[in-house]
């Protein structure tokens, strides 16, 4: 099966230092791939380049981005609005960011599908629905009718979760999708991430909790300082890591 | 004889009860876990046992000091001060110790040029060294460690928190470690303390309480806490 | 051989990014060169601010020359002298015959010409006074005014809004309820009321002192109420906490911890604030209630520009108009740059 998202030879400079240095990986179809590292290591760099969300401090030196066969970095600003959302949806690190407060979460998804979607006025009300019910939020109607402030920071990122596959996108890219969540919450978001990757949706999961992406994530890349140290199956790569890097980041969940 | 007490102690803000009716004590030389949801109320009780914050009713006594540090490495420490202003802040209003300043530098793993820097000039994990020697100055007998490794890095985590073991030996410390984290607690602390909606639901011994939990909650973290160790359970 | 690297602190990094940027550093010195103008008016400036003379009245700038028949010499100036043309009109006629060398440091001024001469850089007033001179002895009191007003609205601002952000509760509320009380009234108005109350015997001096604090109240109160907000965030933070939990008194975590952080954001307001201070300043003036005839201020000199007979005929007894835009600007683009400059310390 031909690979979803193909990411190769990425270089990301923030004025002469290199962020991300050279990283090549692929993301198939129904796959969870996780990107591992810390703080500095360039992975959350690497999942704003596939959107073209960098600041513009930061310049892409080279490299290409191939989503479904189209190089994503040769497209204009136009045609990547018409990518974001419908095809690849973001889950942020921080939900407070990801909406705007003046407007209710049902308002803010219903903006995404009439712009993505020929469904109608009903049609969306009722996928909306659907979709914040099938990411736990335990009053699917109350979260519609909320506001962001008014919602709990769990609950926040479960609807921050909800807006990013609404339209139906094929790669969901999640930055440190839990770190703002407990324990208990980080779990059923974990549960949705499992069934979306059942549904042949595929998730590029961006973290650098090992023991997370031990339970959930298909394939693994580990990232040290923007450059990729080790990649591979996530079984092969735990119990038999090659790199240093990787035998510290293992070491450090004993 | 308890170096802390808390009796009855519930707190109430606006119409939202924080804490109700939480009673437990606190020997010399204790490893206490607290753990709970961001919500349950454990933030409140740990400004409570800092004298920050007034319970409602109940009576918190304490024997020595108490210090805290903080979960946010980008916000305890203030900006405008060097790391040599901000640390002779806990020594106030006493004179300026350099040689100890410099000796618990040394304690955390800093080397004593640090104190002409700014906090912006370090990592998060450089900040809580600098967080853990400001308390370290003002001689507590007890350390409330609130999150404080949650918003670092794994690998920096597990540094931290070897760090606070050898600190609690060499300076004969009783630590309050809260957390939502079980995994964390597991392997640290001695005691745990579970709070749900502002009530204890489980207390005593780790292995005990671990080994049969009373509380469906206290069962949830469990199976959280092993989803998190790789998968190996 | 081991790197020295000196560490800055915040508010050092942030100057530097203010020094690099050069359309606000262009307006510091131009700033820098108006106030040092105004320090040196009376060595600068050809005559005093009351020299006057009414033979020359309305006269035009002189024309300093360079040139005697082809050949460079001292400079000089003809004289001049006023005649009446046919429809009545002032006309000046140069006296190519008379000369008047200009002497330099002569009587501790750096320029002046020996009497009768009369030397008007930029012209002069109805009453023969020179406009050069009287804008740069102008230029003190405009100047000055802004400054002195902006140090009492800010130490009152510091103050209140301190104490009302950190304490909270009834403090805050009844605080808060006399900012906006001073802030109801539209600021133009105030001025002319607070004005109105100032005693008719009241000598320059007076008037300038109590022009200087009916600024100072009408302006304390907006900065009163940025302060207490940044108060009321920055008390929250865990290194506010971290100082409480050690035993330091409230007293000293608000001069020590908060009031320095909000003291750098507030040197932005603080500059924007000036400007406003010489334009209310200046609008005081104009209408005959600020610092009054003889003593210029660039506001009064304005009032001699409110008709229109004069402007067409003397266009450069509008002058000063120009400086005030000048000053006014520059406050303004610096103020923006030390705003943009120590915007990222609050961006944490």
């Amino acid at each position: 099966m031909k690979d979803l998202l193909i990411i190769d030879n990425l270089t990301v400079s923030v004025g002469t230092k290199l962020l991300v240095n050279r990283v090549s990986f692929e993301v198939g179809q129904g796959k969870i791939v996780a990107i591992a590292g810390g703080s500095g290591s360039g992975k959350t760099t690497i999942g704003l380049s596939i959107l073209r969300l960098l600041p513009s401090a930061l310049s892409i030196e080279q490299g290409s981005i191939i989503f479904e066969g189209r190089h994503l970095l040769g497209l204009s600003r136009r045609e990547m609005q018409h990518y974001r959302g419908k095809h690849i949806g973001m889950v942020f690190q921080e939900p407070l960011s990801a909406f705007d407060p003046l407007f209710t979460i049902g308002q803010q998804m219903d903006e995404v599908l009439s712009v993505h979607t020929p469904l109608s006025g009903p049609q969306r009300y009722k996928k909306i629905l659907e979709v914040l019910s099938e990411v736990e939020l335990p009053d699917p109607l109350r979260a519609y009718r909320s506001y962001p402030h008014q919602l709990s920071g769990g609950m926040r990122q479960r609807a921050m979760v909800a807006q990013a596959i609404v339209a139906g996108p094929s790669l969901i890219i999640a930055d440190e999708p839990t770190s703002s969540l407990d324990v208990t919450l980080q779990v059923k978001i974990m549960e949705l991430f499992k069934r979306l990757r059942d549904k042949n949706m595929s998730i590029l999961l961006i973290a650098h909790d090992l023991g997370m992406i031990a339970h959930l994530a298909d394939e693994v890349i580990i990232l040290h300082q923007g450059e990729l140290v080790e990649k591979g199956e996530v079984g092969k790569i735990m119990s038999g890591p090659k790199h240093d890097y990787t035998k510290a980041l293992i070491e450090a969940f004993q | 004889m308890s170096i802390l007490r808390v009796q009855g102690v519930s707190k109430s803000f606006k119409d939202f009860r924080a804490l109700q009716d939480v009673s437990f004590s606190l020997e010399e030389g204790d490893n206490l876990a607290i753990i709970g949801e961001s919500g349950s109320g454990k933030t409140t009780l740990a400004k409570m046992l800092m004298g920050l914050i007034e319970p409602d009713t109940g009576s918190i006594m304490t024997q020595g000091r108490l210090q805290m540090v903080f979960q946010d490495p980008y916000n305890s420490l203030d900006p405008l001060w060097s790391v040599q202003e901000i640390l002779k802040e806990a020594l106030w209003p006493g004179p300026v110790d350099q040689l100890r300043m410099e000796k618990i530098l040394e304690a955390v793993g800093l080397s004593p040029e640090v104190l002409s820097r700014f906090p912006h000039e370090f990592s998060g994990g450089e900040r809580q060294r600098i967080a853990i020697a400001r308390s370290l100055l003002a001689s507590p007998k007890v350390l409330i460690l609130d999150e404080a490794v949650s918003a670092l890095d794994t690998l920096v985590q597990k540094q931290i928190m070897n760090l606070l073991r050898k600190l609690k030996q060499d300076f004969n410390l009783t630590y309050i470690f809260i957390s939502h984290n079980l995994r964390l607690v597991r392997q640290f602390s001695d005691k745990i303390i579970v709070i749900y909606e502002g009530k204890i639901v489980e207390q005593g011994e780790i292995k005990a309480v671990l080994h049969s939990p009373l509380h469906p909650y206290t069962r949830e973290l469990m199976q959280a806490a092993f989803y998190s160790k790789m998968g190996k359970e | 051989m081991k790197n020295v690297v000196k560490h800055q602190s915040r508010i050092q990094l942030a100057f530097a990014s203010f020094r690099r940027n050069r359309v606000a550093m262009l307006c510091f010195w131009a700033l820098m060169v108006l106030y040092g103008m105004a320090i040196f008016a009376g060595f600068i400036c050809p005559y005093s601010y009351q020299d006057e003379n009414r033979d020359f009245s309305y006269c035009p700038p002189t024309k300093i020359e360079f040139y005697d028949q082809g050949h460079l010499s001292q400079p000089f100036i003809y004289k001049r002298s006023l005649t009446f043309n046919d429809i009545h009109r002032r006309v000046y006629v140069t006296d190519h015959a008379v000369r008047y060398p200009l002497r330099f440091f002569n009587n501790g001024r750096l320029f002046t010409v020996e009497a009768p001469g009369r030397l008007y850089i930029w012209g002069a007033d109805a009453r023969g006074r020179d406009i050069f001179s009287r804008i740069w002895y102008g230029a003190r009191i405009s100047l000055s005014i802004g400054i002195l007003g902006v140090l009492i609205s800010f130490i009152l601002g510091l103050l209140i809004g301190g104490i009302a952000g950190y304490y909270g509760g009834w403090v805050d509320s009844v605080l808060m309820r006399l900012c906006e009380m001073f802030m109801m009234v539209p600021g133009f108005y105030l001025m002319l009321a607070l004005r109105a109350a100032v005693p008719e015997n009241f000598n320059s001096v007076q008037v300038y002192a109590s022009v200087v604090i009916i600024l100072a109240l009408i302006g304390w109160a907006s900065l009163a109420r940025i302060i207490r907000g940044m108060t009321l965030s920055l008390r929250e933070r865990d290194f506010v906490l971290a100082a409480k939990s050690l035993g330091v008194p409230d007293i000293v975590i608000i001069f020590k911890h908060i009031l320095p952080q909000t003291i750098s954001f507030s040197m932005a307001t603080l500059m924007l604030t000036v400007s406003s201070y010489i334009l209310a300043e200046a609008g005081l003036s104009v209408v005959g209630l600020g610092i009054q005839d003889p003593i210029p201020s660039w506001g009064n000199l304005l009032s001699d520009a409110m008709e229109i007979v004069p402007v067409i005929f003397a266009p450069w007894i509008l002058l000063p108009g120009l400086f005030i835009f000048i000053a006014v600007m520059c406050f303004n683009v610096t103020g923006d740059a030390l705003r943009d400059a120590f915007d990222p310390m609050f961006k944490e």
